[in-house]
């Protein structure tokens, strides 16, 4: 997998310029207006954490209800920036890895248009709940607050975005299959099995309420574990080789890293509704498979951290591989605190509390969009051909977004711990809880802030390139002033660079 | 570009491979969706039929104690009792207005010399 860059031969970097070009527009729209989500996202987040201990914190204002904002917050966070950011990735990755050029990104284009517009109705629906009117009402189900048609436009639009990268692996040049193409390839067809099942089983067919609420756990669970996991490995896999130069450290345990996860992910979610009256063994093995992703975890881990071992000047000064390391490394992370709170003792105190919330954006935010980042920062100065206009904005996202993440994991975990236990006393009020729980809740929306003003920089950083006003560099932007030597190769032979001027 | 790999026919399966993929989950989905909606219903029905069997065995058991006549006779003696009980007009005491309160001491006029 891993390809040197220094002699690449001219129709090999002619084909790599072609497919980025062909690429340009969908892969920068995803990223660019999924940066906007990501953004406004962090402030619902913000809004939707100061209610939790200041429920009269905006309480003029019907549409930001404590409900509706946490829900929309999420919504965007998945939706609006999570989805958004894989398609950008899934797309790219697969056209560079299957070697072919991308026809049809003018359908993608408009999908992604129906995507972002089908996402900021959603929202609408959730927000004015109630106040809009009749065609603006939430499903108000946890988990899939958008209304029921709304999943099958969402379902076309993904369908529409991701089957060319499909038929490019179909038709793909003779050879071997990457590691990263088998996630992708999971990926794109995960994503629409178990959309297609939550919504058929929620929304369309006749039967409990209380099972469509556990189907819902199920497809949040699974969105994650089957969709958003795949994408950030299948970039992880393919920059630590490429970045460093190293061909993948163990392709069997990258194998049996891969079908852990395909074993292990398809049970997780069900966990939510330990207690709930429906069969006990489908919390029970939704717990179960939330303990297990621990192997999937270590088989990463290890084998991308090994990969780099010995390249460490690279994953510090290169910024794609610094948030891509320190991604993968969250997912270690990931699977020992799943471990942690999803035991039958660890789950009494983190279903109903803070706790599986600071799993969550651990998740969502540590480890995808880490990832994502990193996937971000090397793929964006290829297909813009710019390159980033300021380190220190880099540096100041990658630092601010570790911190704040690390305070929001840190104060809910610990917090939902503390919350769990007073709920659990059946002797105490259960007030108590809340109360231990509210100091660690003024600690997470401090620790949004430090997100928000990380994803503006970020956001502006990303808005800039895409107005093509980066830098005219033919050298990558790496976070070392002083640096003598570039991981990626002396000046003016990085990747695509050298038939910039074709 | 390997032409027997990539041409536009290739192409062409493989788009309607993917796409029949896709549909056949919600194909999947339809088929399997009668058994475990059967099941659900067997099961819910047969635990009805049996709390409607104990129900009306508990409303028969109930409609056999109760004893309708003595329940009847039991309500109209003192209802008859009340009826005489009825007060007739003037038989009660009539409340006599409250005395006029004489002056205190401090509020008397004073005594002419």
């Amino acid at each position: 997998m891993a390809e040197t860059t220094s002699n690449a031969d001219s129709p090999d970097v002619d084909l790599r310029v072609a497919i980025d070009r062909s690429l340009r527009h969908p892969v920068m729209f995803f990223f660019s207006s999924g940066a906007v989500w990501l953004a406004l996202s962090i402030v619902l987040g913000l809004i939707a954490s100061a209610k939790k201990h200041a429920p009269d914190f905006l309480s003029g204002f019907s549409f930001l209800d404590a409900g509706k904002v946490d829900a929309a917050h999420m919504s965007t966070l998945t939706y609006g920036w999570g989805a958004q950011a894989a398609f950008g990735m899934l797309i790219w990755l697969m056209a560079r890895l299957s070697r072919k050029e991308c026809t049809a990104s003018g359908i993608i284009l408009v999908a992604g248009h129906i995507w972002n517009a089908a996402v900021a109705y959603g929202v609408l629906c959730i927000m004015g709940s109630g106040s809009l009117g009749p065609w603006f009402e939430s499903s108000g189900i946890a988990g899939m607050e958008f209304p029921g048609g709304l999943w099958v436009v969402l379902l076309v639009s993904f369908i529409m975005i991701s089957i060319w990268s499909l038929v490019q692996f179909q038709v793909r040049d003779a050879g071997h299959v990457y590691v990263s193409q088998w996630y992708l390839l999971a990926a794109m067809l995960w994503l629409p099995w178990i959309m297609v099942t939550a919504w058929l089983f929620v929304f369309v067919f006749d039967g409990s309420p209380l099972m469509a609420t556990g189907i819902a756990s199920w497809f949040k669970g699974t969105v994650f574990a089957l969709f958003f996991l795949p994408v950030a490995l299948a970039s992880a896999y393919y920059l630590a080789p490429k970045v460093t130069g190293r061909p993948v450290w163990s392709y069997n345990i990258a194998l049996f890293g891969f079908w852990s996860l395909a074993v292990v992910g398809p049970w997780v979610g069900m966990q939510k509704l330990a207690g709930a009256p429906i069969p006990q063994f489908l919390p029970a093995a939704g717990a179960a498979a939330m303990v297990m992703i621990l192997i999937p975890a270590l088989s990463v881990g290890v084998n991308i951290l090994r990969t780099v071992q010995g390249h460490g000047k690279a994953v510090a000064l290169s910024p794609s591989m610094r948030f891509t390391a320190c991604g993968i490394v969250l997912f270690v992370g990931y699977g020992f605190l799943s471990f942690a709170l999803n035991n039958n003792i660890g789950l009494k105190v983190s279903q109903f509390s803070y706790a599986g919330y600071g799993l969550d954006i651990l998740g969502l935010y540590g480890v995808f969009s880490l990832c994502a980042f990193g996937a971000i920062y090397f793929i964006v100065p290829r297909i813009t051909r710019r390159e980033w206009l300021s380190r220190r904005l880099i540096r100041w996202h990658f630092f601010l977004s570790l911190y704040g993440l690390a305070s929001i994991v840190i104060c809910a975990v610990v917090g939902g711990v503390f919350q769990g236990q007073g709920t659990e006393d059946l002797t105490q009020p259960f007030l108590t809880g809340a109360r231990r729980a509210a100091a660690y809740g003024w600690g997470i929306t401090l620790a949004w802030g430090f997100l928000l003003l990380a994803n503006l920089f970020f956001c502006l950083h990303l808005l800039l390139m895409w107005a093509r006003l980066g830098r005219r560099s033919s050298h990558p932007t790496l976070l070392d002033k002083h640096h003598v030597e570039s991981p990626h190769g002396p000046e003016g032979e990085v990747d695509n660079y050298g038939a910039a001027t074709v | 570009m390997d032409h027997t790999r990539d041409n536009p026919l290739k192409r062409f399966a493989a788009f309607w491979i993917a796409t029949l993929l896709i549909v056949s989950f919600a194909i999947a989905c339809v088929i399997v969706r009668p058994m475990t909606h059967g099941d659900v219903n067997t099961v819910y029905d047969m635990k009805s039929e049996a709390r409607l069997t104990l129900v009306s065995e508990a409303r028969a058991a109930q409609e056999a104690a109760l004893d309708t006549a003595a329940i009847e006779k039991a309500i109209t003696k003192p209802s008859d009792n009340l009826h005489q009980q009825v007060p007739t007009p003037g038989s009660k005491p009539l409340v006599a207005p409250a005395p006029a309160e004489t002056p205190k001491e401090d509020e008397k006029p004073a005594p002419v010399e």
